[in-house]
């Protein structure tokens, strides 16, 4: 083998005519919203970064002229079809993660939130984490909302199907905030943020980061899927893998890459069976994984409200965040909502007919750590999760709620996320819904935040990382995805592991630039 | 970076191969179940246009194409139950695609609605992404209502107003 058939700063994996053998600083595996940041902030600081990223690679204009199920086949792991196996009184969990340069931060519907307060004094207080305190990661948060622009979602972008909501909202005595998100001043509320910006306003880390980076000399692989950590010495230096998305029947290439640091940020699902490979044998290592389990509840009115000219998220309720309940204003494109449409044939084509009089909104629950991850059949992972039982209570809440809201701003009816359950016109009826025993594999549930598989902690016993993100017993081995995240957060999560991520790389960077001057001072 | 290596601007996005995931029994089952969602009723059931429901079929073949071998299997087992299950639910010895398009939109209805959640997860499992590219341009996109010429279209601002003449 010999070094990257290609000069360019983002090499297609899948037309390399070879394998290669490439040496660097620092190897990042993933290109997600940890990974780019920390192979950006590293590069920067003048260091030689490889990222290797397991899925192609797609310019950010050609992502926002793809139809929706274009880029579910093209950006979403397994066409947008993962899902969690529930154990016992457990939804299907359908997760959306992202698989291409630049990760699931392509399909983020924009929103920002910083961690809470309360979840970071559990963490200082709980497990001893003083580095990832609300004030240690002060300047962390303050680098990540510059870069991707993070701004308040202006009320006149705000969708008609939102309104109806904030409307029923205010009268039951709810509050409705307005969203920050990653959008800058740019955001045309084209309403179709998850599938790609027709205006390319999200700053999704291939636009907010992946320039400098390239500019900084630092370089990405796409098609690259790692399957093992090189480890000599009992210290990490390097990773192996092979090329993907070539045609039928050609050879796959191999590649191995030399580094003083692996940093590892496949995801939460991807993540521990790397370590594993590693050699790592944590007891925490792929348990305890938390998702914010949601669903949306649906509601038509008797207007025609075309809530799909505004921002698909702007609005947010915590009023219910002591109780583990948060509310977010959620639309997505037409034809989506049209295929999770109840009905077969006439029925489903009359409620398509009328997707202009929908409105929605979404529930999200703090849950309990009900997640495990091992390693699947094939390729990928399997997460079994079992849903607490105060979890289950907390969503059907938060249906309830919801169908309130609607019902309260006039909504013909309310179609909750409940398969085989008649639509409901009457508080009374969502109240029902909420005290009577449900079969919890009827509820359309959904997980856009898997986390915690590899947590950090400040004892190998309780945890897989150091507060520095190094694995315990694996030295140059660094994790910094969502994985590390000690618990759940309750609230959307690429802010929270961008600014994990980038205390992480300011860490790495200060240990790589000592190592440099050693170095150059004993030659 | 030397002026002779490519910028990052002039990388162009990633090349497709296309790959298709269903077999040939599987693509005939889910062309006849997609025929049966799409029939709409214009005073009797109108199937939809052939070309229309060939269309959905190919983008959901080239989706599961783009899985991994796991999910491939997967949707195929589950294709295959769809294609079976009409003597459970029906209590009819036929596949589900040799059922006229009547009996297999009440089949279909019959597994949505199932008291046995397992079934209903079944059906929901497959007609979610096969059905998610039928709605996403030209007739059908219209059908919703939708004002933007493609689902990738920018929105239509509102045009200010220009002051009295």
């Amino acid at each position: 083998m010999t070094g990257i058939a290609s000069s360019a700063s983002v090499v297609h994996g899948r037309d390399l005519p070879r394998g290669f053998h490439h040496a660097c600083d620092v190897v990042v595996v993933g290109s997600g919203a940890s990974g780019m940041t920390v192979a950006t902030l590293l590069a920067e600081a003048g260091h030689d970064v490889l990222v290797l990223e397991e899925g192609p690679y797609y310019r950010h204009e050609d992502i926002g002229r793809f139809e929706p199920s274009t880029s579910l086949r093209r950006l979403f792991r397994e066409a947008g079809m993962v899902a969690a196996v529930g154990v016992g009184q457990t939804p299907i969990i359908s997760l959306t993660l992202g698989r291409a340069v630049g990760g699931s931060s392509l399909l983020t519907g924009g929103v920002c939130y910083r961690i809470p307060s309360a979840v970071h004094a559990d963490w200082v207080e709980e497990h001893g984490l003083d580095a990832v305190s609300e004030r240690a990661l002060e300047a962390a948060y303050e680098e990540v909302e510059r870069r991707i622009r993070v701004r308040e979602v202006p009320e006149a972008l705000r969708s008609e199907s939102t309104n109806r909501f904030v409307e029923g909202a205010q009268r039951l005595g709810y509050t409705m905030r307005s969203l920050r998100r990653n959008t800058g001043d740019e955001c045309e509320g084209n309403g179709r943020c998850n599938f790609g910006c027709p205006a390319g306003a999200k700053r999704s880390v291939d636009v907010a980061y992946l320039p400098s980076l390239v500019a900084h000399r630092g370089r990405i692989v796409s098609d690259a899927l790692v399957e093992g950590v090189v480890v000599r010495n009992g210290r990490a230096c390097g990773v192996r893998g092979r090329l993907l998305g070539g045609r039928y029947g050609a050879p796959s290439h191999r590649f191995e890459v030399d580094a003083r640091a692996v940093v590892v940020c496949s995801g939460t699902l991807h993540t521990p069976e790397l370590l594993s490979r590693a050699g790592l044998r944590s007891h925490a290592l792929g348990r305890l994984v938390t998702l914010h389990p949601a669903a949306r509840v649906v509601a038509t009115f008797r207007d025609k409200l075309d809530g799909w000219d505004g921002a698909l998220q702007s609005c947010y309720s915590d009023d219910l965040e002591s109780e583990g309940i948060l509310f977010n204003g959620v639309y997505t494109a037409v034809n989506v909502i049209a295929a999770g449409l109840p009905g077969i044939g006439p029925t489903l084509l009359e409620r398509t007919r009328k997707i202009g009089h929908l409105a929605m909104f979404g529930t999200m629950v703090h849950d309990e750590a009900g997640g495990h991850v091992t390693a699947g059949l094939g390729r990928e992972p399997t997460l079994v999760y079992e849903m607490a039982p105060r979890d289950l209570m907390r969503l059907k809440k938060g249906m309830r709620v919801l169908a309130e809201m609607a019902l309260e701003a006039c909504a013909e009816q309310v179609i909750l996320p409940i398969f085989g359950m008649p639509a409901i016109t009457s508080r009374k009826q969502a109240l029902d819904m909420e005290r009577d025993p449900l079969d919890a594999r009827r509820i359309e549930c959904m997980a856009f935040h898997p986390l915690g598989s590899a947590r950090m902690a400040n004892d190998p016993r309780r945890g897989t990382v150091d507060e520095s993100g190094e694995c315990f017993g694996a030295p140059g081995l660094f994790v910094a995805d969502g994985s590390i995240l000690p618990t759940s957060i309750g609230v959307n999560s690429q802010v929270p592991i961008m600014a994990m991520a980038t205390r992480i790389a300011w860490r790495l960077e200060e240990r790589l630039s000592r190592a440099r001057s050693l170095r150059t001072a004993s030659v | 970076m030397s002026p002779s290596e490519p910028s990052f601007k002039d990388v162009p996005s990633a090349g497709d191969w296309e790959r298709l995931g269903l077999s040939d029994s599987g693509r005939r089952a889910a062309s006849a179940a997609i025929e049966a969602m799409l029939t709409d009723h214009a005073g009797e059931l109108a199937p939809p246009a052939a070309d229309w429901v060939e269309r959905v079929v190919r983008a959901y073949d080239l989706s599961i194409g783009a899985c991994s071998l796991q999910v491939r299997l997967g949707v195929r087992v589950l294709v295959a139950l769809l294609e079976w299950l009409p003597l459970i639910v029906l209590g009819e010895a036929s596949r589900m695609s040799r059922l006229s398009l009547e009996r297999r939109i009440a089949y279909l209805e019959a597994l949505e609605a199932h008291p046995f959640a397992p079934l209903t997860m079944l059906l929901v499992a497959t007609k979610v992404p096969m059905l998610v590219p039928a709605f996403e341009s030209g007739e059908a996109l219209r059908l919703t209502g939708y004002d933007r010429e493609t689902t990738a279209s920018r929105r239509k601002l509102p045009l200010a107003k220009g002051p009295s003449p």
